[in-house]
């Protein structure tokens, strides 16, 4: 299982790999970096349109922020050490996620499906919270979105885990996740082989039973389509 | 208290040729890592994420400096865990960075003669 990895610098000459390559059996995603422009801009609209006919939701993942000819990885300057630009990654993430629900990527794209991939989870209470809160008041701004910006993200956006957080005390971080249901939200990433890596034995342990079937499997057997097409049903296993 | 197990693991040849060695001892593995004249016997689980530690590398480290110095110290005593790179003093076991919090299990290891002794 794979991800299309596109260039979004040019959104047409993306557009045309995606239904090049997409037909791949093995390509279940197509994966874009950040550039200079929040992710839902239209000038991505080429992107977005031939993911959706190819079946494959698109997925932002780090990789692009302070390099070549992309924007710094935060808009206020660029960091100065690993630990403060890993540290600094969930705001992109945050950023990209509040860029799509706004612009009305998701209503533009009906059957698209987006996901974070590598920027962590503990945020994800916060940005749903805010967003909902903002969007009352400025509905009319944005007269696209139909539903509260919480229940695009619930029917459409999922998260991928790596890098979790590490309270101390772990079963904080289920409650945190708890107080927005997100364990229909959260889908187990490992990101093998790098090294901050997240072990699911350990990591996953004061989830529920049920909560961690869904993170490490059904969640992401329903998000995306061609896994669906591919595996056997979860309760077929038995 | 039952009396400590006394394990030979090998000769203090053998160790300081290969610098450390994992060994099986009842239910439990540990690695033993030589130091110079002085030897470690550590539990080979990370607190953090249960990786075999000790087949991380063994070195000095950056010690707590003033903003903007490295200061480079602790020479051979400091074990990093290949997974997630967390430092751990092989002299109390306890990470670099969060003391209190993580914390490997050590054993009383000896150079007793020629040879090399756990006690577990």
């Amino acid at each position: 299982m794979g991800a299309l990895v596109v260039a979004p610098q040019d959104p047409e000459q993306a557009a045309r790999e995606i239904r090049r390559r997409g037909g791949h059996p093995g390509m279940v995603q197509v994966m874009m970096v950040s550039t200079r422009t929040r992710m839902g801009n239209r000038v991505y609209n080429p992107i977005y349109e031939a993911a959706q006919e190819m079946g494959l939701p698109v997925a932002w993942h780090p990789g692009g922020e302070s390099a070549g000819i992309n924007g710094p990885l935060t808009a206020v300057g660029v960091s100065s050490s690993f630990v403060e630009a890993h540290s600094s990654l969930p705001q992109v993430a945050q950023a990209q996620l509040i860029s799509v629900i706004c612009e009305g990527t998701l209503e533009r794209f009906p059957e698209l499906g987006f996901a974070i991939v590598e920027g962590g989870v503990a945020w994800l209470p916060h940005v749903i919270w805010r967003l909902d809160r903002e969007w009352r008041s400025v509905r009319d701004d944005v007269p696209w979105l139909k539903r509260p910006p919480s229940e695009y993200i619930r029917d459409r956006v999922r998260v991928s885990t790596q890098p979790i957080e590490e309270p101390q005390d772990r079963g904080r971080l289920v409650d945190l996740i708890n107080t927005i249901d997100g364990e229909d939200l959260l889908m187990y990433a490992s990101d093998y082989p790098h090294w901050d890596f997240d072990n699911p034995d350990v990591v996953l342990r004061r989830f529920s039973k049920e909560a961690r079937k869904k993170i490490t499997l059904t969640n992401a057997v329903g998000f995306y389509p061609k896994l669906r097409l591919s595996a056997p049903a979860p309760e077929a296993r038995g | 208290m039952a009396p400590h197990e006394r394990h030979v693991v090998c000769t203090r040849a053998e160790l300081e040729a290969e610098g450390r060695r994992i060994v099986r001892l009842g239910n439990r593995e540990i690695g033993v890592i030589s130091a110079g004249d002085r030897v470690f016997a550590v539990r080979n689980v990370c607190p953090h994420h249960l990786a075999p530690v000790c087949l991380g590398t063994v070195s000095g480290t950056t010690l707590p400096s003033d903003v903007g110095d490295f200061t480079y110290g602790r020479e051979g005593l400091v074990l990093r865990c290949p997974w997630h790179g967390f430092e751990f003093d092989l002299e109390t076991g306890e990470s670099l960075a969060q003391p209190t919090r993580w914390r490997l299990g050590l054993f009383r290891a000896e150079f007793e003669g020629d040879d090399v002794v756990v006690y577990l």
